[in-house]
């Protein structure tokens, strides 16, 4: 090991000197820093420090997500993995430029966008889309805005929406490609590079390839009839949706390794729980409030969490610390603002999933909520210095 | 009558650390110092002139530095001698005069002039004489109030007497070396601090861990109306505010202390220095001190002169890399160059000589390492679920500095309830109005949002320096308006006088 740190000490000492290599330093740094501890000491008050740092916070993230990202390989292909290497390596070649330019150190916080936003998409994504798709969201939802720390929206759905709007020819194979587990058991989608073939994606079976939010729609929307029963009959079970052999985006469909990472996050002090709580919660109440009341296009309560990207934009998307608000109070109504948004737009609005709109929406508003708890937690208490 | 256990919000429960000082230690002593450097203002107060010059010989005990016009406490000539020289010495508020002491070895020490034998029975007044005289009146946070001007608030601002027995730093002075042998002292002291304010109440905040203290406290001050109560060793609950808020529940507002809301907080140690100044008629001239922290190869309990360089108190008991730090490594100060030099003394408001750890080696994934002794709000390291192991303390920053992700950990652990990263970001862009709006002036700088930060922003520096900064502009502000004002003076004073010459003419 003390020969490779001798070797980026070398470069970077070389790179120093060189007015061509120069500007590159920021790059060598990350990776001197990515793989040795700096040795910067306190000299100011307090004299130690916690041991937490950003790059093992990120990275936390990341491993929670590790259970949905291998099961997206079990159920779509090794392709899955692709598509998340073109995301990690154009963002990340981004966010390079943007350190180069600014001569700033590469900020870490790409680690989680670069893994968020492939997952939100479907398997049969093209690898070009992936990749504008990552570079506008680093760009458009961060770097603008002066980089970590500074943005107001999430990136990855920055990202996301931009792909939705655009490709939506491209991005709506989410209905066409049946998850492999479903169909053929172990190994499934480890023994594939794509669960289909690419002929497979201009045929579009009408009812047997929907969403659960889609197939769900479609029945509620529907005359009476037959045709009624029928569309009733695709709607998934709570089952499979719970365990992700529905169709979806790469990494929204299994529910209960979500939960799982979700919960790592919690317990890790990582991910708000009041967020998470908030969103779950609101979003079930709302949902089953109106289902109860006769509305059809309203799902059942666990129906609402269990169908789309509800689970991976509560524990993953909406708890992003840089987006949400920072009081706790204001996590709270930002929670409830995500769930009940995200319902409404599911169930009433032409598009099928609502949770990307409903947390962009919430980002929106989440300064203004700090704000307001700010004002209101301080008339109490007035500075008498 | 059972003591009760009263928390607060936020703050933060350090665990076992490595290096950290053993119960039942005894207190050792170190070599008697040839040569002391006596800084002229210590503790709480202002410096004060000197009353003795180059060469004169001093005695031990013997008052060397004295002002009662200004609000400080004398100080006294640590040991026997003769005075060698002046020198500067960098304290909290800036450079002092020392008094430098050229020692004559001899160990005596004079006796204060007034002593009691029953406290009791004795006058408030002298009582709070024989405190100031003994400087004792300097240990605490704003002095102890007497009629002598020792602290910006008079004798009789102070309704309760509240005394802090519990550490809650990592490295702190334990209890059961200076008050478990100590109870009768410890009583002593406190019934006579409270009559010396006019026969005040008093309430011991007592660490839950030495709980088993409480009884014997408890029959000590039997008859007395002294409270004893179990409060949990949370950072930082042995600050002036907190205790006050935790004790008396009452808030303390923003940039003010407990003597502001008439409470005033003192130490075991100050108690106990009460006790030997007014019953045994010793001044302030040696304090217990604390050597703990992984900077030692052996961690100990001293007993020093005060003026004692601080090289000479650890002497022979550092590891090779290690950075000396006044006090706790949380809110301390750090030692000028480790003390290299030997003209930083300790002073009568010294409690403990922590040395951490430099750990300046570059471990290969540091960040990933499963962190069986890591310390962390977080839950990210395997310390978090696997108990009991002495945490790893050492000055490395392991991270390196980023930008704010507002993961909110410096609010949740804050003892004030501020949001610590919105007001460093409103500092960040002098939104100076916003962040005093956004009670900056609550910050009582215990550390803890620089300690718990993520992204590892000094915080509580930044906050500090905000703080000065508006201090500063208030100031100039005010000195402007004084100005204004003698210039407006000046102006109508010669127009009158112009006026009363035309009046001649």
């Amino acid at each position: 090991m003390k020969f490779l740190r001798r070797f980026i000490e070398r470069r970077q000492e070389k790179w120093r000197q060189s007015r061509l290599l120069k500007p590159w330093l920021p790059l060598l740094d990350a990776v001197d820093a990515f793989l040795f501890r700096r040795a910067e000491n306190a000299r100011e008050a307090p004299f130690f420090r916690d041991r937490i740092e950003i790059k093992r916070y990120m990275m936390m993230v990341v491993i929670a997500l590790m259970p949905a990202t291998v099961a997206a390989v079990y159920f779509w292909g090794w392709r899955c993995v692709l598509l998340i290497f073109v995301s990690y390596l154009f963002g990340g070649a981004t966010e390079v430029l943007f350190s180069v330019v600014r001569k700033e150190e590469v900020n870490e916080g790409f680690l989680v966008t670069g893994i968020l936003f492939p997952l939100t998409l479907p398997a049969a994504t093209p690898w070009w889309v992936v990749a504008l798709g990552v570079v506008f969201g680093v760009v458009i939802g961060k770097e603008i805005f002066g980089g970590t720390g500074k943005n107001f929206f999430n990136p990855a759905l920055v990202a996301r929406a931009f792909v939705y709007i655009c490709f939506p020819v491209q991005t709506a194979a989410a209905g066409v490609w049946e998850p492999n587990a479903a169909t053929e058991g172990w190994p499934g989608g480890f023994a594939h590079w794509s669960s289909v073939s690419v002929e497979a994606n201009a045929v579009v079976d009408g009812v047997s390839s929907a969403t659960p939010l889609a197939a769900r729609k479609q029945w509620a929307k529907a005359e009476a009839g037959p045709g009624k029963n029928e569309l009733k009959e695709a709607i998934p079970d709570l089952k499979p949706m719970f365990l992700g052999t529905v169709r979806g985006s790469m990494g929204e469909t299994s529910a209960v390794l979500l939960l799982a990472g979700g919960l790592l996050l919690v317990v890790c002090r990582i991910a708000s729980w009041r967020i998470i709580l908030a969103t779950l919660v609101s979003g079930a109440a709302f949902s089953g409030a109106m289902h109860a009341a006769g509305l059809r296009l309203f799902a059942p309560p666990l129906y609402t969490l269990l169908a789309g990207g509800y689970m991976l934009g509560a524990f993953f998307m909406a708890t992003d610390p840089v987006s949400a608000p920072g009081t706790k109070q204001a996590q709270w109504i930002y929670g409830i603002l995500i769930g009940v948004a995200a319902v409404t737009i599911r169930s009433i609005s032409g598009y099928a999933g609502g949770m990307m709109f409903a947390i962009l929406l919430a980002n929106v508003f989440s300064p203004l909520m700090d704000y307001m708890v700010m004002r209101t937690r301080y008339r109490r208490r007035r500075v008498l210095a | 009558m059972a003591a009760r256990t009263r928390t607060f919000p936020g703050g933060y429960v350090f665990k076992l650390f490595k290096g950290a000082i053993e119960p039942g230690l005894t207190v050792g002593d170190v070599a008697f110092p040839s040569r002391v450097i006596v800084p002229l203002s210590q503790g709480f107060g202002a410096e004060v002139p000197s009353l003795v010059k180059e060469s004169d010989p001093v005695v031990a005990g013997q008052i060397i530095g004295r002002d009662d016009e200004t609000v400080s406490t004398p100080v006294h000539a640590p040991v026997s001698g003769r005075v060698a020289g002046f020198s500067k010495v960098a304290r909290p508020g800036g450079e002092v005069t020392a008094v430098e002491i050229a020692a004559d070895g001899s160990r005596e020490w004079q006796r204060l002039e007034r002593t009691y034998g029953d406290p009791a029975a004795a006058d408030p007044k002298q009582l709070a004489e024989t405190l100031y005289l003994g400087g004792v009146t300097a240990l605490a946070s704003k002095g102890i109030p007497t009629h002598l001007n020792s602290s910006p608030v008079g004798p009789d601002g102070v309704e309760t007497l509240l005394v802090s027995a519990v550490h809650s730093e990592p490295y702190a002075m334990p209890n059961d070396v200076v008050l478990g042998p100590n109870v009768a002292a410890f009583a002593s002291g406190v019934r006579l601090l409270g009559r010396a304010l006019g026969g005040v109440r008093a309430i011991v905040g007592l660490d839950e861990r030495d709980a088993a203290l409480a009884p014997e406290l408890e029959s000590a001050f039997s008859g007395d109306g002294v409270e004893v109560v179990l409060v949990p060793a949370k950072f930082p609950v042995e600050y002036d505010e907190v205790l006050t808020e935790v004790l008396l529940r009452r808030a303390v507002p923003d940039g003010k202390t407990g003597l502001d809301v008439g409470a005033l907080v003192v130490d075991v140690q100050a108690c106990l220095a009460a006790h030997a100044a007014c019953v045994e008629g010793q001044p302030v001239i040696e304090r217990l001190i604390a050597l703990g922290g992984t900077g030692y190869s052996e961690t100990a309990i001293v007993r020093a002169r005060v003026g004692t360089p601080a090289r000479q108190v650890v002497e022979g008991r550092l590891v090779e890399a290690s950075v000396l730090i006044e006090n706790g490594a949380l809110a301390g100060r750090l030692v000028p160059d480790g003390g290299a030099d030997e003209a930083w003394p300790v002073t009568r408001a010294t409690w403990g000589l922590t040395a951490l750890y430099e750990d300046t080696s570059r471990p290969l994934m540091g960040w990933m390492a499963p962190g069986f002794d890591f310390d962390s709000t977080s839950r990210v390291y395997a310390s978090g679920y696997i108990p009991p192991k002495a945490r790893r303390a050492d000055t490395n920053l392991s991270g390196e500095l980023r930008p704010c992700i507002q993961c909110g950990y410096c609010a949740e652990v804050c003892p004030r309830d501020l949001l610590p990263f919105h007001l460093d970001r409103l500092l960040s862009v002098d939104a100076i109005d916003e962040a005093e709006e956004m009670r900056l002036f609550g910050c009582i700088e215990c550390g803890l949002c620089s300690y718990v930060c993520v992204s590892k922003i000094p915080l509580m520096t930044h906050i500090i320096a905000g703080k000065r900064h508006i201090i500063e502009e208030h100031e100039a502000e005010r000195a402007e308006l004084l100005k204004k004002q003698a210039e407006e003076e000046a102006r109508r004073a010669t127009e009158a006088k112009r006026e009363g010459q035309g009046d001649a003419a």
